[in-house]
Order: structure tokens, then sequence, then C-alpha cells
């Protein structure tokens, strides 16, 4: 037999197979996909809110004269990202790079590795202790290991950041995988699909959900690896700014590189939002 | 078990005694603990190229839509679809125009004709069906029926159908084959000699009645 899952198993087609299926959360995309298009009302009372909860903000910390280092009022805030963007920007460049690369690294890796452990579970039986090991150490303890080892360029924190999203794609992905719909792989089967066929035109696709949110998550890690390493490695990133301005006692601009983290955060989810609704809705 | 060419053949019998286990390994699905599968001289040992299979469930992938699932086979051997016959068949079995649906914008039923097109869009000589119509209404399945009667007619495929429902499978094919259960083993052989094309008033027919009934008590006796 080609394919040692189908073996010798005739699946039972049992219509009920599929919605024990969307019962386990984790395997459709609701936490993601939750979110409808808005209607203008809706959008309105959105922006009303913020406005409020700013205004009320800005109007207490000036109020009750709240001392700008520990907290300045959002109007502060705002201006400080407007006229110290251009020393802060560089920066973000250089997290970017962090984060891009150490996440491509990271996942290419993460996903080979998925792909190989479901197809061989003594391979899984193997590498699984690594992997735990490597999602429960905290990464940024090994920060300085790395620059250590690699010096105060890009590279510790490119690692890093790798180390930490990649775990997080393997797993997703490995639980994609493992959905094994024997239905769908024998009929894949019946055409005289090979193991590799079935795992490109089979396997891929229905683990696609889980592959979009374990890249989600694990750009999120990066994201957070990268910043930590660069307050614990120092010398550039935006990291490395918010323990500058902290250090500096500039709150307004150590505020402004955190809504620019924020939103870095929120265009990671943005993104894999819409790859998800493009290629996995069919799962909803 | 001998299957002539160009043959309609059910095969019936209880829950458990190993129908879709025989056919699967008639599809080179499944290994053989003993004996072989022919067809002609060939021995099948795993999927053959000849023989197109529909399964119990519609089997569609849902991230397709309906044409790029009938495709899948011609994707998996590699060779190009054939555009002209897939239209064909999909007006014959009224889905001309849902090629770009997915299938989970379509009934049980239009799902299950697709399933069909696909298994035919290849040309094999042989066509194994598992159970298709068993999770459809009793109206679907009657329209299923004669759908599945008109394209044997004009194809002259050999096909192998295994079912629960005994009208059924004497309104569909020349010959019954009765399974029996532990050990799942051949227990009889019938011959459905009505003339054809069938209609499903004619199963009302006394003799087709009692044919039933027939069958029947043969499955029970086992």
């Amino acid at each position: 037999m080609a394919d040692k899952y189908l073996g010798d198993t005739i699946p039972n087609f049992d219509k009920n197979q599929s919605n024990i299926d969307q019962s386990v959360g984790l395997t459709n995309l609701s936490a993601l996909t939750s979110v409808q298009t808005r209607t203008i009302w809706e959008v309105i009372a959105i922006i009303l809110f913020a406005v409020t909860v700013i205004g009320s903000l800005e109007f207490f910390i000036r109020f009750y004269e709240v001392p700008h280092y520990v907290m300045p009022p959002p109007s502060d805030i705002a201006v400080a990202l407007v006229t110290d963007f251009e020393f802060i920007g560089p920066h973000l460049v250089d997290t970017l790079i962090e984060l891009i690369a150490g996440f491509s690294i990271g996942a290419s890796i993460g996903f080979l590795l998925a792909a190989v452990i479901t197809q061989f579970p003594f391979a899984e039986k193997i590498i699984a202790p690594y992997i735990l090991l490597l999602v429960t150490t905290p990464m940024l303890a090994l920060v300085p290991l790395l620059i250590l080892r690699f010096g105060f360029g890009y590279e510790p924190r490119i690692i890093a950041v790798a180390l930490a999203s990649g775990p997080m794609v393997m797993i997703n992905a490995a639980t994609g995988f493992r959905r094994v719909d024997l239905s769908k792989i024998a009929l894949a089967r019946s055409f005289g699909a090979n193991t590799l066929q079935i795992f490109l035109k089979i396997r891929i696709p229905m683990a696609l959900p889980m592959i979009i949110v374990g890249l989600m998550i694990g750009a999120i890690f990066g994201l957070l690896t990268a910043v930590g390493a660069e307050m614990v490695g120092g010398g550039f990133g935006l990291g490395n700014r918010l323990t500058t301005f902290s250090a500096m006692i500039k709150m307004p601009q150590f505020f402004a590189v955190i809504i620019i983290l924020s939103f870095l955060g929120i265009m990671i989810y943005v993104i894999f939002f819409l790859i998800g609704k493009k290629w996995a809705s069919w799962e909803s | 078990m001998d299957v002539t060419e160009g043959q309609f053949v059910s095969v019936v019998g209880p829950s458990g005694c190993g129908k879709t286990t025989l056919l699967w390994s008639m599809a080179g699905l499944h290994s053989l603990s003993s004996g072989e599968i022919r067809l002609d001289e060939e021995i099948v040992k795993e999927p053959h190229p000849q023989i197109g299979m529909v399964f119990q469930d519609a089997n569609m992938l849902p991230w397709r839509n309906l044409i790029k699932n009938i495709q899948l086979p011609f994707e998996i051997k590699g060779i190009k679809p054939d555009d002209a016959r897939i239209e064909n068949l999909l007006e014959r079995v009224g889905l001309a125009g849902f090629g770009q649906k997915y299938p989970r914008e379509l009934s049980g039923g239009m799902q299950q004709r697709a399933s069909i097109v696909r298994a035919l869009s290849f040309d094999p000589s042989v066509l194994l069906m598992d159970e298709p119509f068993g999770a459809l209404d009793a109206f679907t399945r009657d329209d299923m029926n004669l759908l599945v009667q008109e394209i044997w007619l004009e194809t002259k495929k050999t096909i192998v159908f295994i079912t629960h429902n005994i009208v059924e499978a004497v309104f569909l094919s020349d010959r019954v084959h009765v399974m029996s259960a532990r050990p799942g083993r051949l227990a009889e052989t019938i011959d459905v000699n009505f003339p054809r094309p069938r209609t499903i008033e004619m199963l009302s027919d006394p003799k087709a009645v009692d044919l039933v009934s027939k069958i029947k008590a043969k499955i029970e006796r086992t």
C-alpha cells in the first residue's frame, strides 16, 4: 500500500464525522474569521468609543496632573510619534528584518518537520523532546549566549526569532496534517495517487487552516522574541528603543514605540486573517 | 464471483458481511488474504486505470469547486482533462452550469451526481459503486436509479453495485449476488430478467415484488 495511513482501513462514511471535526475548535478558523464585515454604524460606534477612551485618558492625565514619566497624555504620544518617527523608523526596519528573516527560516523548517513527523511516526518520537525543549525555554534567556557566539549584529536575533516561531508553526501544522480524512485519501488512491500526490493534493489543503493559524501564532511569537532580544542585546531595534527611551525617561517616545509595536501585531493578524479568508474559508 | 463485460451486477447482504470490503478489494484499495481479483487476464492489486469508483459519501474535496473536483483524477493520472466528455456528463446528470460552485453549496444528491461524473470522466470500463445513494431520500434515490440506468444503457459499462436496498438492486441489475456474514461469503446468485429500460412503476409488478421477497428471505436465512 502506497499510503500506510490508509492501509487496509475502510473509512466510516458517517455523515456526522465532519461535525466531530468542527467541534474541535482549534481546527477551524472561527477564532480568526468571526470578525465579520461591519456596517457603517458599527464603524462609527467603534470610532466613537475609541475617541471616548483616548479623550478620557487625556483628560484624566492632565486633570489629575499624573506625572509624565508615569504615563504621558495621548496627545504627547501622538506628537512624539510624528516628530520622532525619523529616528524610530530605522529601528522599525531593523526589527522587521529580524522578524521576517527569522520567521521565514523558522516557519519553513517547522513546516518541513511537521510534514516529516506526520509521515514517519518514529521520527516524531525522536524529535518531540527537542521541540518541547524549544517551546518551553524562553528564547530570551538564550539571546546572551547567541550574542556571545554570533556577535552583536542581526544574527542572534534572527536565530532567536526562528527558534521561537518555528515550533509554533510545526505544532500547528502537524496537528493539521494529523487530521486524516481517510475517505479523501482513499479517493485519491482510487485514481492511482502516490504518497507525494496525496500529500500535496489532499493533506496540505486539508491542513491549511491549521497551518495558517500556526503561521500567525508563530509570527506573533517571533515579534515578541525580536523585541525581547533587542532589549537584552541592545544596540538597535524597537526593543532597544524601548530600553533607551525608558532610561532617558522620554516616555512619550517610549509609548510611541509601543504603539508601533501594537500596529505590527495587528498587521500580522490582519495579513493572516486575509490569507485564511482566501485559502481556508472552505472550512467554515 | 464472475462479472461479464457490460453486465450490471449488485451485491446485497446484511451489515458487516463484507460487501464494502469486497468492492474495495476490487478497486485495488484493500489487500486480500487469499484469492485474487482479475480484470480480464490482469491481476488487480492496486488501483487500475480502467476501474472507477463511486463512494458512499460524495467525497468531494471541499476546497475545490465542482469542475476542479472532477478534474482531480486527470491531475493525479497526469493526463489532460477530457473537457468535452466532462461537460457532456454534467449535462446528462443535470449539473450543467454548476461547475464553479463549491460542494458546500450543493445538496447531497447533486454532490453524488458530481461524483458519478468524476468517476466516469476518465472513461473507465468498470464502475464500482459502494452504496452511493444510501444517504439520499427516497425520491432522490429513485431519480438517481433512473439516471444510473440511463447512463449504463448508453455507455455499456460494467457496473458492480453495492446496496442495502433490495428494491434498488432488483431495479438496476442483471444479477444479484447475496452475501452472508460471519464468515463473509457469496451465498447465492439470482438473475433478474426484467426487460429494459425499467421503470419505477414496474417495481409494483407482482413478479418484482416476489423477487424482492425471495432475495430478502435469502438474506435473512443466511
